[in-house]
């Protein structure tokens, strides 16, 4: 976006949120369901002061991010690599890709109990399929003609795999996890909002029942931007290293 | 598949991959995108691994050589098809070896490029003066580079002809509407105008 347009935009918003406060101030919007911005922003500040309501989300969510990019990965390489494993599999995977992961949660809270490893391992089973889709297709994005040249100019397979595989993969790789991410942290808030006795979910979930409405709009707009500062972030560095992919 | 006996200036062996012996120039520049075009000169080195100093300082003298000095930092999509297979012929010489392979590398140009790289080739070869085997269908540009013209014939591919082109060098674009060029040309087309490409 040029500058005059971020601006447009910024006004945009501001003034939103101008006319919200004004009519949350006037009586004209029922404060229990939409209460003022500037309720919601103290609700902010007060639930900032206290950043451990995000602990858990991160924590869990990074050590489910942790297992399931070399998991997904690696069974996505060796799916695309080994030609009657992929042809026996991929179906299968494509299948479960399609099927929404939530409907298994219950299945989930049986096994594990509502705890820790319940909620790692269910956003371990959510994410790890975008990962396997996204190690398939970066194996099939490496261009042949770049393995024959290499091999013409005595490359090994070891410098084939360093010089051609990892660069060419690398933009889809990082795409895919970012987009692993995305589905890992819905996973887990779906855990906390179902069942569990702590974190930023469980509390969205409470405050929602019990009405406390400028809490629930803090907590939704703290997760928002966090959730976004983490996509972007993988999204500067899948820009960065994807930078040869643009045509002229 | 059995790897051919091939001698090279009289040595012979299996053919393999013989990168520091044989340099390789495809139909398409088949350039690594995500490396510039000094880095994809300096490529075949790197495999090799000479030190990177002196494999950028080798790969800079062959972009110089193939007309590309201060492109050195352009990455591939930044270059046009040409440029592109000027960098792939500087990868093809950057270890100097004995002899150039090249597989229709003018095939994808459009013409006006085509006369161009040719004439450049000629230049690379005059200071450089590798054994150049070079496969085309045109036959303007086969008698027009060439010192000797092998014509084979298509399925099976067998030698119908060995024509030695005795035009003087350097070549010129003038020679090219000559009644030797046209003798020569019309000498490799009696053989090759019934076998249609398939």
């Amino acid at each position: 976006m040029r500058r005059h347009e971020r601006f447009i935009v910024a006004a945009g918003v501001l003034g939103l949120l101008g006319l919200w406060e004004a009519l949350a101030r006037l009586g004209r919007l029922d404060a229990s369901l939409a209460p003022a911005p500037s309720t919601i922003l103290q609700a902010l500040g007060r639930l900032l002061r206290r950043p451990e309501v995000l602990q858990s989300l991160g924590v869990t969510a990074l050590a489910a991010f942790v297992i399931a990019v070399p998991m997904g990965l690696l069974i996505g390489f060796t799916l695309a690599e080994v030609p009657g494993l992929g042809g026996l599999l991929r179906p299968l995977v494509n299948f479960l890709f399609g099927v929404p992961k939530s409907i298994f949660l219950p299945v989930f809270i049986l096994v594990f109990g509502v705890s820790i490893p319940q909620k790692i391992a269910f956003g371990v089973f959510t994410t790890i399929f975008v990962l396997i889709m996204g190690g398939i297709a970066a194996v099939q994005s490496v261009p042949p003609e770049l393995v024959t040249v290499s091999r013409v100019y005595g490359a090994s397979r070891l410098q084939i795999i360093r010089e051609i595989y990892l660069p060419a993969m690398a933009p889809i790789l990082l795409e895919s996890a970012r987009l692993g991410m995305v589905f890992n942290i819905t996973a887990v808030l779906l855990c906390e909002i179902y069942g569990a006795r702590d974190g930023i979910g469980y509390r969205i979930a409470a405050w929602g029942e019990n009405l406390q409405m400028p809490q629930l709009y803090a907590a939704l707009v703290l997760v928002a931007v966090a959730a976004v500062a983490v996509n972007e972030a993988l999204r500067l560095v899948e820009s960065r290293l994807g930078a040869w992919r643009q045509r002229s | 598949m059995t790897r051919p006996l091939v001698a090279i200036r009289g040595v012979s062996q299996r053919f393999g991959a013989m990168p520091r012996k044989v340099g390789v120039i495809f139909q398409e520049a088949n350039l690594l995108p995500w490396l510039s075009a000094i880095d994809n000169v300096a490529f075949p080195l790197k495999l090799r691994r000479v030190p990177k100093s002196e494999r950028l300082e080798a790969a800079a003298r062959m972009l110089a050589l193939t007309g590309l000095a201060g492109f050195e930092s352009r990455l591939p999509h930044q270059l046009s098809g040409g440029m592109n297979q000027r960098v792939a012929i500087a990868r093809g010489l950057v270890q100097n070896p004995a002899v150039l392979l090249m597989d229709e590398p003018f095939a994808s140009l459009d013409e006006q490029t085509r006369m161009v790289l040719g004439d450049e080739l000629l230049r690379i070869w005059s200071e450089t003066r590798k054994t150049v085997l070079f496969v085309t269908h045109s036959l303007n540009e086969a008698v027009y580079l060439a010192d000797r013209v092998v014509v084979l014939s298509a399925r099976p591919g067998r030698v119908v002809d060995d024509v030695a082109v005795d035009l003087p060098r350097p070549r010129s674009f003038a020679m090219s509407s000559s009644e030797r060029f046209g003798i020569l040309k019309d000498r490799i087309w009696q053989h090759i105008k019934h076998a249609e490409r398939r």
